[in-house]
This record gives structure tokens, C-alpha cells and sequence, in this order.
């Protein structure tokens, strides 16, 4: 008896707690820009208006765009900007997640649905590398000529997708995939983890040494073993370094385990603010 | 005796190499923000460069239709000669000069805000093709313009603050590195020429 209402009270508090969590974070998801998508997608329907066919379509053809040329078109939908500009919105964005590669080749397009009370709102932001391809200019005829048009008769997917194959005829040979560079680097890290661990076992080797000298000479010995152990942690320290460069490679290529076809991650990618938005 | 001797020595070289590399980390570390400061502000002055180089296509296209807005249009010149004109020395990016170029630049602003309210009124020229690309690049000028500034701001904020921690503010002295100043947020300037369409 006791018991059962013992459980019932801790229940009640979970639920309580469960319930100011949610609370918080969908605050915390409605003031700010999005959080990165783990695991990361290109298609991003915040807003919920694409069905789940038309989103995996959509992924499909940006994951192959991106495996062959390593750009990255990101696709966001929102219900809501949060007071913010959209072109605003879509470069933080863009930053925060890193869309594109150390080429900045990456591009966000955000969509926010008309509603009874706002009108719709577009944004096409380029990174930096993507500004030659995709210009202003371009962007803006992207933007009404390709988007809006289709977005007046609420078929959202038509308007995306006529913007994304625009985006990937213009941008068609401007970046090729580097995967083999991206290889390359793997390799020199996995060099370096080698030579800190070779240095690591030849200071190993001369402290046993020094080890036995202490016990010939005395007392000088102790100085020399606190030297050795100075350099052996600096080693240590070196050796990390040549680990930790290889692991931010996994962490922003994620391509390690991607061998299933699915979105490797997004890279780094930098924003410039061209582009521009379009409301309807 | 001797033994006592060479420890001596060892723990100066020790305490010398330690202090050499301190001074050296500090220093380097200067160095480094102040030249990503610098590329900062290279962006800058290209973006805004790059709205210059706009005007005097808009103002031809403009002319041709909206011959009234003779008043607006010279506004526009006048504050774009005025506004390319000033220039930050950028190894210095002293504070006030920041201020005088920006509020040239913001005047610039103002005077393409006022000259695109003032067109609404063409319907010839909003269905205008180059001065439809005119106004889009115009308006990409104004989001890059706005972004640069940011990430100005925040490689200014990052060297100020590096160069001016004790104890490296002593270093920072000792070699001559002075604060920057930063672009101030206007009521008005942080958002791009509204246009609808």
C-alpha cells in the first residue's frame, strides 16, 4: 500500500519534470535558430510540408549531389522566423551548421509557409565559395520565377525542387568531391599518432633506464627522471594533438561509417550574406 | 659544489626559456588575431565597395524612367562620392575613423533607401528587368554588408579582449598593439532596404 503510493508521487514528479523539460526546450527551439540535425539530413521540414515521399526524394538527389561534387544544398523549412529576417535567419543558419565544405560551398534554402496571418517567405543564402555560380541576380529569378509561382498554387515541393535543379545546373562543375585530399589528411594524422607513440616508447624505454641509474648514483637521479617525465608529457600532449586532428575529421566528414549512401555531414562551411528572400 | 653550480645554471636556462616562451606565445597570438582582424576588415570594404560599384547602374536605370527624381538621384551621388572617399587605414582601424566611415556609409544607405521608396511610385520601371537584378544585387549588397560587419565586430571584440588580459596586456604595451573600434548598431542601419514585391 504504502509502496504503490510511493510510486504513484514519484510518478506524478516524473511527468511534472518531463513536462517543464519539454516546455523549456521547445521555448528554447522556438526563440533560436535550429540546432543541428543529428543525424544530419539536407532536408530539414521543421514546418511539415513536404510528405515523407517528397522529403526522401528531395535527400536523395542532394545526398548524390553532394557525393559527386561536395556541394551541399541544405533544405529548411520553418513555421516561424521568430521576428527575425529570413536572409537573416538562413545565414546564421548556414553558419551555425556549417552547410558546405572548406570551400563554402553550401547553400540553404529556407521556406516559411504562407499562413492565414503572414505571408510566406523565402531564402536562398549562398556561402561565399557559391557566390560566383549562384549570383544575386540569378538568385532573385530563382527565387520568383521558379519558386513562388509554385508555392502560389501550394505545391511546395514543385517550387524546392525546381529551385534545387536550378542551383545544381549552375553550380555543375564548379566543386568536385574530395574525398581522395580528405584521405589524404587522414593519413597524415594517423602518421602523427604513429611518431608520438614511437617517441612515447623511447622515453618509456629511458626512464626504465634511468630507473636503474638511480639505484648506481643516488640522489642525481631523481632530477633527471622529474626532466624525463617533463618531456614524456609534453610527448603525451603531442601525441594527442596528431589524434584529435583526425578525429575532427570524422566528426565533420562523418563519412567514416557513410558507406550506406546516407548524408556524410555537414562541413564547415562558411556565409557571406548573398543571396536575398522573396515573400508571397 | 659543482653539483650545486650546474643545477643553478639548469634552472635558469629553464626560467629564461620559460619566460622566452611566454613572450613568444603572447606575441604570436597578437599577431594572429590582429591580421584576422585585419582580413576582417578587407571584407568589409569590399562589400561595401561592391554596393559603390551598383549606383551608378541603378542611377542610369532609374534616369530613364523617373526623370522627377532628379533631387533623390543626385542625393544618392553625392552620398556615394562622399562615402567612397573615406578610408580606414586598416593596420590602425582606429575607432573614430570606424565612426567616420560608417556614418558616410550609413548615409549612403539612407539615400538608396529613400531613392527605392520613391520609385514604387514607376510601375514602367519595377517591371524593368535590369532594374529588378539592380535592386536584387543591391539587396544581396545589404545582407553581406550586414553579415562582414558582424564578423568584424566579433574579430575586433576577440583581439581586444586577447590584447588587453593581464598579463599579456604587458607584451601587448611593449609592442605597440592598440585597441580597435567596432561598427555601432543604428536604429534602421542593421536591416536592409525593405522591398515587396
Amino acid at each position: 500500500m504504502m509502496m504503490t503510493k510511493h510510486n504513484n508521487t514519484r510518478g506524478i514528479k516524473v511527468c511534472l519534470y518531463l513536462t517543464v523539460f519539454l516546455l523549456i526546450a521547445n521555448l528554447g527551439f522556438a526563440q533560436k535558430i535550429p540546432a543541428r540535425p543529428n543525424p544530419p539530413r539536407l532536408v530539414n521540414d521543421f514546418a511539415d510540408i513536404l510528405t515523407e515521399k517528397q522529403e526522401r526524394a528531395l535527400e536523395h538527389k542532394l545526398v548524390a549531389y553532394n557525393d559527386s561534387t561536395s556541394t551541399q544544398i541544405c533544405v529548411v523549412t520553418v513555421l516561424s522566423l521568430d521576428g527575425t529576417e529570413s536572409n537573416d535567419f538562413a545565414q546564421k543558419l548556414g553558419e551555425k551548421w556549417g552547410v558546405g565544405t572548406k570551400n563554402n560551398n553550401g547553400v540553404v534554402i529556407l521556406v516559411k509557409p504562407k499562413t492565414a496571418k503572414e505571408l510566406g517567405d523565402v531564402s536562398i543564402q549562398v556561402g561565399y565559395g557559391m557566390e560566383p555560380y549562384v549570383t544575386d541576380a540569378v538568385n532573385y529569378a530563382i527565387r520568383t520565377k521558379e519558386m513562388i509561382p509554385a508555392f502560389k498554387e501550394g505545391d511546395y515541393y514543385k517550387g524546392i525542387d525546381n529551385a534545387v535543379n536550378a542551383i545544381i545546373g549552375l553550380a555543375s562543375g564548379a566543386y568536385k568531391s574530395d574525398r581522395y585530399a580528405k584521405n589524404n589528411d587522414d593519413a597524415e594524422a594517423v602518421f602523427g599518432m604513429l611518431v608520438g607513440l614511437c617517441f612515447f616508447a623511447f622515453i618509456l624505454v629511458l626512464i626504465a633506464a634511468s630507473g636503474k641509474n638511480r639505484n648506481n648514483r643516488g640522489g642525481n637521479g631523481s632530477f633527471w627522471r622529474g626532466l624525463l617525465w617533463g618531456i614524456l608529457l609534453s610527448g603525451n600532449g603531442r601525441g594527442n594533438r596528431g589524434g584529435g586532428s583526425g578525429s575532427s575529421w570524422g566528426s565533420s566528414g562523418g563519412s567514416w561509417g557513410g558507406s550506406s549512401g546516407g548524408f556524410g555531414g555537414f562541413g564547415g562551411g562558411h556565409f557571406g550574406g548573398g543571396g536575398g528572400s522573396s515573400k508571397w | 659544489m659543482k653539483k650545486k653550480g650546474i643545477i643553478t645554471i639548469i634552472i635558469i636556462i629553464v626560467v629564461v626559456l620559460a619566460i622566452y616562451a611566454w613572450i613568444k606565445g603572447a606575441y604570436n597570438g597578437c599577431v594572429s588575431r590582429q591580421e584576422s582582424v585585419e582580413a576582417q576588415w578587407a571584407q568589409v570594404e569590399n562589400v561595401y565597395q561592391r554596393r559603390a560599384d551598383l549606383i551608378p547602374n541603378l542611377v542610369a536605370t532609374v534616369k530613364g524612367y523617373a526623370a522627377h527624381e532628379e533631387g533623390t538621384l543626385t542625393a544618392v551621388i553625392e552620398a556615394r562620392a562622399k562615402a567612397t572617399s573615406i578610408t580606414v587605414d586598416p593596420s590602425e582601424l582606429d575607432p573614430e575613423d570606424i565612426a567616420k566611415f560608417q556614418a558616410a556609409q550609413d548615409e549612403l544607405h539612407s539615400a538608396l533607401s529613400r531613392l527605392l521608396v520613391s520609385v514604387e511610385q514607376y510601375p514602367d520601371l519595377k517591371a524593368n528587368e535590369n532594374f529588378l537584378a539592380l535592386q536584387s544585387q543591391l539587396e544581396g549588397s545589404e545582407n553581406r554588408i550586414t553579415v562582414e560587419r558582424q564578423k568584424f565586430n566579433e574579430a575586433a571584440r576577440n583581439y581586444n579582449q586577447y590584447i588587453r588580459m593581464f598579463p599579456r596586456n604587458i607584451i601587448a604595451n611593449m609592442f605597440d598593439f592598440e585597441k580597435v573600434g567596432y561598427f555601432k548598431a543604428q536604429a534602421g542601419a542593421e536591416t536592409a532596404p525593405k522591398v515587396e514585391f
